[in-house]
């Protein structure tokens, strides 16, 4: 970093323990599981162990009681080292949030603390075949039937699918109000009629898990609705401007990962007799990746701080942090494997395998082109005109 | 039961400055680092008491600026940690330091096993662990890798050069702890937060009501007469140029040599 | 007055420790500069005697011979106590203990229980001139240079590892003194039981007596390039060394170490890649046939020791050396 935040005592405590498990339990490993597609339980044992799990989820239900800027920190640290644990980590607490947002009292009090201590993993499904961006076209039904619900159909590309315990999903109860007739639930594993689908072969983020979920006749008791039906959609979104401020964090982690390893590549790597930092074609290209990273870190933290300053429209800050964030993930280890050359290329050194995360992070938890779309749909609410002359 | 885990502080590689005087480490100069082998011990010491119910008592000698990572101990689940700390155990060798040691285990409770790692990154002699137990009059088993409680004491499995041993032992007794054979958990930020701005308990000489003969250079047998760095001789051949050429030569030496 | 250069012989469950001999040529070296004695302390079962004589015709002036049935297996508390009586009763001036499995669990016990100073890892003794004194030369502490040391208590103790020095030659015309030392069953009393041995079906990486080493350090950069290091040592023959910082960064088991608390090599080829050669790790190489080295730094120790010195970037050199032998393989298959 080039700038001091001014962290507190308990803010650097808690990135040192982030960074610790990046160094031992990631980084001597993250070429091996991104080759071999794995998602290794042993960071995330680490991460459980060392109560990151629990970082925002509050002190009453077995957390840490921190927010969301703590959580951008720690996705931040560990996704230096890898974007696919972060990947994981981070989708757990998304998984979270609609717990948190609209749980009842017994709900927090019988999923919190679990989720906190890392023993169940959380995942959030929201995307299904026909509805990615136009997460509207949800057809996944919840009938009710007595003191159950039954759910019906298919989600995709459900991040933690098969890793996770605790699905929150949503699904509509009233088809025919379309959005305002979705609802959120909490889905377990095990559940009858809840099948994991298969395993996507991904570009990147291969150190997470991503599957397919089946309901059929899925019945669930109907103390797993979360808030009241048809409050599915807005828990979604709000979900999601929680959350993408950690897909910035993991952005700017990821590019400050690429940095590190390229420029330190740079001032070894002799051509023409000597460091090819000292080209200025070369020295100028870090000068403005480090930049970058500075101004989309600068911006993640701001959005995070702004959240937990308790701030109710959050949509557009979040959206900025993630899509910035992200665009300039994809430059930045771009030209860090551009830096590096022929080595850039090779699976044997990292940056290639952060060109693969970066890429996914302009895609998942909204496109970058539906968070301009959140972006300017906001706008009109923070510009207003300004007459000069 | 009661545990004691004993954890000596280390200079992270690249950090440490030595006393020309004495040839000893001055450890004050250097970044500290919790010996990576002595996870192993508190690791094994800390997942037995998840299934014994034991406390574990960490100990360390070293100056004052080690005292942070017995607050990594405390995190990483040792129930009380204790610095024994004092200028007249500067400059001790093994037999020094492991005669403070078995202060600490008298002074502190009545243990059942002291686990120690199996050896230090900076001195490497493998030596305080049993040297610590004979100070005791305890058994030790070194480079152990399984344990589980029996009836009367512990069954262990313990690496020797021809493979392994099976063996039971009655307590009290030191095991020292073989790298790997566990995975040291990392520190819990709620922990570690409870200790941000509490200090870690220190213990003198006096505390420990040590014998002042036995302290530090004083009470170590071992000198360091002189260091030397050794010399190699220049008969050497330096390839150097573009990686191919370099190869190319490089393998025609080894088939002269006849080796490929 | 304490006398004689000692050494512990050890009995590995079915015979005697090879390294014992090793143990008894640097003795026999030590006691001749002293115009003095060797004794080998061999705590081991009954019916052993042929053992002790093999030690007689390997140096021993004196073999102390303390035998119980107890000692089949290798009892660290009881073997310790005995030492001490064995010690108290006959001290040595000098007691050279091996730096294997039993020998680490033993030595540091005995000077624990006798208050002695104990050097670990030695690699070389000298004698001091004017007062018999025992320099004692390893690897100091945390820097990289080689320290000499002494002990102020007697028996002056040490240990050394396997491979350090030569196995001492046999002489069938030796003769020497088989003393019994006698062991009461309180003396073989122990808080350990042994209920079994588990040879290893594979026995661990045993670099000692490979041919061509090949080991690297932490300039290979990480633990995938590290593991082309066995892609070499296949088409070599040979076997995987490395130094500590590599086996503690996790790149590959301790099994592997080269050095002061590793294993001594000593090959017809040894290469070094991306190593620095702090001591710590050339310690661990004796007499190799040809040394080479490839590093980027011509100033690293391990280069100037090397006789052959690559100045090189190992992530280079070391995919294009795979490939060459490689195709050499494949012209003399075809061939």
């Amino acid at each position: 970093m080039v700038v001091d935040y001014f962290f507190s005592p308990e803010q650097k405590l808690i990135v040192e323990v982030a960074d610790r498990i990046g160094r031992e339990y990631i980084a001597p490993y993250a070429l091996k599981w991104d080759e071999e597609e794995v998602c290794d339980p042993r960071p995330l044992r680490a991460l459980a162990l060392a109560d990151l799990f629990g970082l925002f989820i509050p002190k009453e239900y077995g957390g840490l009681g921190f927010g969301t800027f703590e959580n951008c920190l720690v996705i931040e640290t560990l996704s230096k080292y890898c974007a696919g644990v972060s990947t994981t980590f981070a989708a757990s607490g998304l998984g979270a949030y609609p717990i948190l947002i609209a749980g009842s009292k017994e709900q927090k009090e019988k999923y919190l603390p679990q989720i906190a201590s890392g023993k169940k993993l959380c995942a959030f499904a929201l995307t299904e075949p026909q509805a990615g961006s136009d997460a509207a076209a949800i057809k996944t039904t919840a009938r009710k039937e007595g003191d159950y619900y039954v759910l019906n159909g298919i989600k995709q590309w459900i991040t933690n699918g098969g890793v996770a315990d605790i699905y929150t999903v949503i699904a509509l109860t009233d088809p025919k109000k379309g959005a305002r007739g979705a609802s959120a639930f909490i889905v377990r594993k095990g559940d009858p009629g809840f099948v994991i689908g298969k395993k996507e072969k991904k570009m990147g983020l291969r150190a997470s898990t991503t599957t397919e979920l089946f309901f059929s006749n899925c019945r669930i008791p109907k103390d797993r609705l979360l808030g009241r039906e048809g409050m599915g959609f807005i828990i979604a979104m709000k979900t999601l401007d929680l959350s993408r401020p950690g897909v910035g964090a993991q952005a700017v982690g990821l590019a400050q990962g690429a940095l590190q390893v390229s420029l330190n590549h740079a001032r070894q790597r002799i051509q023409f007799g000597q460091p090819v930092y000292n080209f200025q074609a070369v020295s100028h290209t870090f000068a403005e990746m480090a930049m970058r990273i500075e101004a989309a870190r600068a911006l993640v933290y701001s959005a995070a701080r702004y959240i937990d300053s308790g701030a109710k429209g959050i949509s557009a800050a979040s959206a900025m942090a993630k899509a910035f964030a992200s665009d300039m993930a994809m430059w930045v280890t771009e030209r860090a494997v551009q830096m590096m050359g022929g080595f850039g290329y090779m699976r044997d050194f990292p940056v290639e395998k952060m060109m693969r995360d970066a890429k996914c992070l302009q895609i998942y938890e909204g496109t970058n082109e539906i968070q301009r779309n959140v972006i300017a749909r906001e706008l009109p609410k923070f510009v207003k005109p300004l007459e000069i002359g | 039961m009661r545990f004691m885990v004993c954890l000596k502080p280390v200079p992270e590689p690249g950090t440490v400055r030595v006393d020309p005087e004495t040839h000893t480490l001055k450890r004050e100069s250097a970044t500290l680092i919790l010996n990576p082998a002595d996870r192993y011990a508190l690791e094994a010491a800390v997942e037995l008491k998840e299934k014994t119910g034991a406390e574990v008592v960490a100990v360390m000698m070293g100056p004052p600026n080690a005292a942070p990572l017995l607050k990594e101990a405390y995190a990483c689940g040792a129930d009380e940690v204790y610095l024994l700390s004092d200028r007249a155990f500067a400059g001790a060798d093994t037999l020094a330091t492991s005669y403070v040691l078995s202060l600490a285990a008298q002074k502190l409770g009545a243990f059942d096993l002291i686990f120690c790692g199996k050896v230090s990154i900076d001195g490497e002699t493998a030596q305080v662990g049993p040297e610590l137990a004979a100070w005791l009059d305890w058994p030790s088993v070194i480079w152990v890798k399984e344990l589980s409680p029996v009836e009367g004491g512990f069954e262990v499995v313990r690496v020797t050069d021809e493979g392994e041993e099976r063996l039971v032992a009655k307590t009290p007794i030191l095991f020292t702890i073989e790298p790997e054979s566990n995975d040291p958990r990392p520190p819990s930020v709620k922990r570690l937060l409870e200790m941000l701005e509490k200090d870690v308990p220190t213990l003198t000489a006096e505390d420990l009501g040590a014998d002042p003969a036995r302290l530090g250079l004083e009470g170590s047998p071992t000198r360091v007469l002189d260091v030397f760095t050794p010399t190699y001789e220049g008969k050497k051949e330096l390839l150097e140029g573009a990686a191919e050429e370099v190869v190319e030569k490089l393998v025609s030496i080894l088939k002269e040599r006849g080796l490929i | 007055m304490a006398e004689g250069v000692a050494i512990f012989a050890e009995w590995a469950g079915d015979g005697l420790h090879p390294v014992s001999f090793e143990l008894l040529s640097e003795a026999r070296r030590l006691a001749d500069e002293l115009e003095s004695k060797v004794k080998a302390f061999f705590p081991a079962p009954p019916g052993q005697e042929s053992q002790a004589e093999a030690l007689i015709r390997h140096g021993a002036d004196e073999v102390l011979y303390a035998s119980h049935p107890a000692f089949e297996n290798f009892l660290d508390d009881a073997a310790s106590r005995l030492l001490v009586k064995m010690i108290r009763e006959d001290t040595p001036e000098i007691f050279l203990f091996p730096a294997t499995a039993r020998g680490q669990a033993l030595a540091p016990r005995v000077a624990g229980y006798l208050r002695l100073g104990l050097t670990a890892h030695c690699i070389a003794f000298e004698i001091g001139k004017e007062d018999r004194t025992l320099i004692q030369i390893r690897p100091s502490f945390g820097e990289n240079v080689m320290a000499k040391i002494i002990s102020l208590t007697k028996p002056q103790m040490a240990t050394v590892r396997p491979g350090v020095f030569p196995k001492a030659k046999e002489d069938p015309a030796r003769r020497g003194e088989i003393k019994k030392f006698p062991v009461s069953d309180e003396d073989a009393r122990s808080a350990l039981k042994v209920l079994e041995r588990r040879p290893k079906a594979a026995p661990k990486v045993d670099l000692s007596r490979a041919k061509v080493v090949v080991a690297g350090g932490r300039g290979l950069g990480t633990k995938e390039f590290f593991a082309k290091l066995f892609e070499l040592a296949e088409l070599l023959e040979g076997a995987v060394g490395a130094t500590r910082p590599v086996c503690h960064l996790g790149w590959i088991s301790e099994d592997h170490m080269i050095g002061v608390s590793g294993q001594t090599v000593s090959p017809r080829l040894y290469f070094g890649f991306g190593i620095s050669g702090a001591v710590h790790h050339l310690v661990g190489i004796r007499n190799p046939g040809l040394m080479v080295a490839v590093n980027t730094d011509p100033e690293a120790p391990l280069m100037k020791k090397a006789d052959v010195a690559v100045v090189g970037d190992v992530r280079e050199v070391l995919p294009l050396l795979i490939r060459r032998l490689k195709e050499l393989k494949g012209e003399s298959h075809e061939a």
